[in-house]
């Protein structure tokens, strides 16, 4: 009966020593592997391949060339964090960029830019995202939906584009 | 750890359980190897909750500044020129020589030194159209053209100043001078000591 008394407490200060030890590797380990468990936490449900698209209305034909060519990432902020919103699958097409004015007989007509100054832009995106409620979320963060101005960024160059177009890849 | 402390311990605590080890009190008469290993043990609870702590400060603190100290990106020095583009100058104001800082307003970082420039025409587009009238098999096509207009070439011009600079360079993200990133498509209140202007950049290029 007194061995028993005597042994008791010792049980429990073992009990509460390694669950202590246990508490302190987990914060340890949670420290540091806290942005895995961000993305845990983050995005639960799996991200799908997604196709977006988007336009420029007025960029120079070089800055195109140089800086929106296949392969090429675009990102975007959120909160401080930096957003992916996808690979450009192709180099961006360029176009005749437009703008409706009124000709010399008064009629409304599509006049174009000198193409060696300003060309609108197309781009397709390889993106990852997952829809919510019907939502789009890029990245599985932010929602991002058509016909949306979202200031994208690359490694090199600053771009403000429209969104035209998300689809689900099949 | 504590083992010069001489008052009394609290019963619950780690330290206190170790206390009474020591002094025989709780679980009088075992033996100095034991009391030695239960020593070892607090201590390694004692130093697993320094440690606790101190992972818990150092994610606080990554939370709360900008730059975590966990990132592994890698930012390495480059030299490189990049050209911004100031429209609409006014040539007898503009005040701008070889080797003069360039300070952008928004940060006040000195984001490099002017290395050349160069003078254009001003043009700017209007609300007017030309009618380009080509010939095809089909007939006669007509293209609408948005009219430009040049600005008096001894009054206005529109100047690309190229500037250098060292720059930090992360991969994936790209230069920056301090807080400035600089990026093509990006606008910048600039400052050179005899001039201040709105600018683009245009284009960058590393050495």
């Amino acid at each position: 009966m007194n061995e028993e008394k005597k042994t008791l407490p010792r049980v429990r200060i073992h009990l509460l020593d390694v669950v202590l030890i246990l508490l302190a590797i987990l914060c340890i380990v949670g420290v540091w592997q806290r942005s895995n468990l961000k993305k845990l936490f983050s995005a639960q449900e799996s991200m799908d391949a997604y196709t977006v698209t988007f336009e420029i209305a007025q960029l120079s034909p070089t800055v195109v060339d140089d800086y929106l060519s296949a392969g090429v990432e675009l990102y975007m902020d959120h909160d401080g964090d930096r957003v992916s919103l996808g690979t450009l699958s192709r180099q961006a097409s360029t176009g005749a960029a437009t703008k409706y004015l009124k000709n010399n007989a008064g009629e409304t007509v599509s006049a174009i830019y000198y193409p060696e100054d300003l060309r609108s832009v197309r781009g397709v995106l390889s993106s990852h995202g997952l829809e919510r409620d019907g939502s789009f979320y890029i990245s599985g963060d932010v929602l991002l939906s058509v016909n949306e101005t979202v200031v994208a960024y690359t490694e090199h160059a600053d771009f403000e584009i429209r969104i035209t177009g998300i689809e689900k890849v099949t | 750890m504590n083992q010069d402390r001489a008052d009394a311990p609290k019963p619950e605590s780690a330290e206190g359980h170790r206390r009474q080890s020591a002094h025989g009190g709780l679980h009088g008469g075992r033996g100095p190897k034991r009391e030695h290993n239960r020593r070892w043990l607090f201590l390694l609870v004692d130093v697993l909750l320094l440690a606790a702590i101190v992972a818990a400060v150092i994610f606080v603190v990554s939370l709360l500044t900008p730059a975590s100290v966990f990132d592994e990106t890698e930012v390495e020095e480059r030299s490189i020129t990049y050209q911004i583009e100031l429209e609409g100058v006014e040539i007898q104001h503009f005040n701008v020589q070889q080797g003069d800082a360039v300070i952008d307003s928004a940060t006040g970082n000195v984001i490099g030194h002017v290395m050349n420039f160069e003078g254009r025409d001003y043009e700017v587009y209007t609300d007017r159209v030309t009618e380009v009238v080509t010939s095809a098999a089909d007939g006669e096509k007509i293209t609408y053209m948005v009219d430009k207009i040049t600005y008096p070439t001894d009054k206005y011009k529109t100047y690309t100043v190229t500037v250098a600079v060292d720059a930090d360079y992360i991969a994936g993200i790209g230069y920056s001078v301090g807080d400035c990133r600089i990026a093509v498509g990006r606008a910048y209140q600039v400052r050179f000591p005899g001039y201040t202007d709105s600018a683009v950049c245009v284009a960058i290029h590393a050495e």
